[in-house]
Parts: structure tokens; C-alpha cells; sequence
């Protein structure tokens, strides 16, 4: 088709459309999505005070930094997101690090480095609570228009699994630090690669031109 | 090259989004300048008027995502950047994979210099439409949904179109060997 067929169609096809929602109503709106789903899975029952309160902390600033720097990132241009992109990243490692210097410094004491709850229980469970979440932020974000599938797709999935992770650690009573590094943070590293895997998939459109009237 | 004006081009993206359709025509011609100047720098002239198509379509599908209250021109680079690097790469995988397909290496030549026939050269003796549509399959790694939306085709007919050219690129290089 030729530069100026393609404009008239174009401008043939031209209508209002409703404006992609701002980027706060949009987080509020992922924030829903998890609760309800946080509430639903757990039947509304959160033994919140046995809960390890520095990781949940941790999990939800991770998902709050995340999940906006993927509702951003759908914004052609802006550049803020990379802020709040490395800023979640960085907090997951820096979370898995102080994980992993208590383990270090626990290592000859098993109960003291498992934790009573077996591990694997809650990878599951953080992956299975983070599937409607995810879903959510991804429907959100493609409202926008992605130019950088690979981050967007990494940024998502790392917030919905931070909401499955923070459901989990509100339930979980383990403080223990691999159980945290393997049972919570594992399935947040693997959703993000998940993402990467599926980035184009899902977030990025064939350019068909519409339809000429 | 003139200067692009980016305020006058946010104006008529502001009427364009409120439904004035010849703001918005004008705003696509001052856009199809401004990326191709933009193309040229990063890819040359060979694929400029592609990355000026996509970018349009692009431009028009996230027409959406522009706030009038922010600059345009990060807006429009952004979008026009990502359909540079989609452009690239496509390039890169194109060039990979004619280079893969070549049968005929340097010092292959058979006989008294005579050239053999190349996966390329017998991909130029297919009939107009199963060389496209192999093109855009297998050099450019294009679905076959991408193809047949591409060449206004069904998928179905993609299918039978490379199936065919397929079978006659394999008789082409076996009369050869």
C-alpha cells in the first residue's frame, strides 16, 4: 500500500476513542483485581499476625513499583517507568540478598533454615495467586500502547507475582530465610522470565491497517 | 532539511483526536516527514518507507495513549523508535538467513567457473507470488497470518501458495545438482 492510500485510510478510519485511563486509576484497579483475588483464594482468612511483616513490607512495595512501572511503560515516551522498573528490581534483590545473608549465617541449623512449612507448598500457591492478578495488570496494560515488550512483559509478571507472593506471606507463618528465598521469591524470578518468554505474544500487535471505506 | 515544528504538529493532533479529519491528515504527512528523516539517519533509505508505514499504523492505533497537555515529540519518537528496531531486526534476520540459505559458499564454483545456482537465484525464477510469500515466511520470519493479512490472502491460501513454491524451489536446485 502507498504512503498516500494508507493516509487516507487512515483518516477514513478516523473516530474518537475513548483516552487510555490514568496510569493512578489503573494501579487502583490491579490493586482490586489482587485483593479480590487475595480474598477469595484464602476464603478471607489472613493469619496476618504471624506474618512475617518485613517481607510482606517488601512484596508490596515491590508490587506497587512494578505494576506502575508496567501501566507507564504503555505510555509512549514517558521514561518514568525505568525508575520504577529498576526500582522493583532492585528491591527484589535486595530482598533475596538479605535472604540469603540469613541463611548463611543459619546454614547449621535446618529447622532455623526450612521453616516447618515445606517450601515447594508455597511456590505453588504464589504462582496459582498470581494468575488473576497478572491477568488484570496485562488486560490494564494493554489498554496502552507497548513499545518495549521484553520490560513491560518482565514488570507485569513481576507484579502479579508479588501479589500471589504477598497473599502467600500473609498466610505463611515460615520466617524462614530459604524457604522465603525458594517458596517467594523463586516464583516472582521465574514469572519474570515467564513474561520475557511471552513478551511479543502478548504484547505486541500486528499493524494491520483497517479496512478502507 | 527543515526543522520539524513539533508545536504546530501537537495542534493538529489535538484537532485530529476532537475528529477533524483534515488536522489529522495533515498531522499523518507531518509525521510521515519527520520519521522518515529519522529512519534514514538510523537505517538508511532502504527501509525508511517501511518504518514510515508501520509508524503511521502505529501512530493511529495508539492515537489513544497522546495526552495534548505533554510534549508530542517523545510521544512520536518513542513509537517511531520501536518500528526502527523492529525494521532492524528484521533486517538482521533477513540477512542471516539469505546467508544461511546460500548453497553456493565462495570456492564451491563447479567446473571451469561456472557459478552454481544459488537458493536465491532459483527463489528469483518462481512465479511473482510464491516468491513473496516464501520471502516474507522464510527470509523475513513472518506467521502466516502476518503474510496472508500482508497480501490480502486467507491463511489457508499461504499455505498452498508456499507449499507450491516450496516443491518448485526443491525440482529448481535438484535439476541443478
Amino acid at each position: 500500500m502507498k504512503q498516500d492510500e494508507l493516509i487516507e485510510t487512515l483518516v477514513d478510519d478516523l473516530r474518537r476513542v475513548q483516552n487510555r485511563p490514568r496510569t493512578g486509576r489503573s494501579l487502583a484497579t490491579f490493586l482490586l483485581w489482587s485483593a479480590g483475588s487475595a480474598l477469595v483464594f484464602t476464603r478471607g482468612g489472613t493469619s496476618i499476625s504471624d506474618a512475617p511483616g518485613g517481607a510482606a513490607l517488601s512484596l508490596f512495595v515491590i508490587l506497587m513499583t512494578a505494576a506502575a512501572a508496567a501501566i507507564v511503560s504503555s505510555i509512549p515516551g514517558r521514561q518514568a517507568w525505568r525508575v520504577g522498573g529498576v526500582l522493583s528490581l532492585v528491591l527484589l534483590l535486595v530482598w533475596g540478598g538479605g535472604a540469603a545473608i540469613r541463611a548463611v549465617s543459619v546454614w547449621h541449623v535446618p529447622f532455623a533454615l526450612w521453616g516447618p512449612v515445606p517450601w515447594t507448598k508455597c511456590l505453588i500457591f504464589t504462582l496459582a495467586f498470581a494468575v488473576v492478578p497478572t491477568l488484570a495488570l496485562i488486560r490494564i496494560v494493554n489498554r496502552g500502547w507497548v513499545v518495549q515488550a521484553g520490560m513491560t512483559a518482565v514488570l507485569t509478571f513481576t507484579a502479579g507475582a508479588a501479589a500471589g507472593a504477598l497473599t502467600i506471606s500473609l498466610e505463611c507463618p515460615s520466617h524462614a530465610p530459604l524457604h522465603l528465598l525458594l517458596g517467594h521469591m523463586l516464583p516472582i524470578v521465574c514469572a519474570a522470565l515467564i513474561g520475557l518468554l511471552f513478551a511479543r505474544l502478548l504484547f505486541v500487535r500486528p499493524l494491520v491497517p483497517p479496512l478502507a471505506t | 532539511m527543515q526543522e520539524p515544528d513539533f508545536d504546530r504538529l501537537a495542534t493538529l493532533m489535538r484537532h485530529a483526536l476532537e475528529g477533524d479529519s483534515r488536522a489529522y491528515e495533515a498531522a499523518l504527512r507531518e509525521i510521515a516527514q519527520v520519521v522518515r528523516a529519522y529512519a534514514r539517519v538510523r537505517l538508511g533509505g532502504t527501509l525508511a518507507d517501511d518504518v514510515v508505514q508501520e509508524t503511521l499504523l502505529s501512530v493511529h492505533r495508539a492515537r489513544h495513549t497522546y495526552d495534548p497537555r505533554r510534549p508530542i515529540r517523545p510521544w512520536l519518537l518513542a513509537i517511531a523508535h520501536s518500528r526502527v528496531v523492529d525494521a532492524a531486526r528484521r533486517q538482521r534476520r533477513r540477512t542471516r538467513n539469505e546467508e544461511a540459505l546460500d548453497v553456493d559458499p565462495a570456492g564451491s564454483a563447479r567446473g571451469s567457473g561456472e557459478r552454481s545456482l544459488s537458493v536465491t537465484e532459483a527463489l528469483s525464477r518462481l512465479p511473482r507470488r510464491q516468491r513473496r510469500v516464501i520471502e516474507l515466511l522464510k527470509l523475513e520470519g513472518q506467521s502466516a497470518r502476518e503474510v496472508a493479512v500482508a497480501l490480502g490472502l486467507t491463511v489457508s491460501n499461504v499455505k498452498v501458495i508456499a507449499h507450491r513454491g516450496y516443491a518448485a524451489l526443491r525440482r529448481s536446485l535438484k535439476d541443478q545438482t
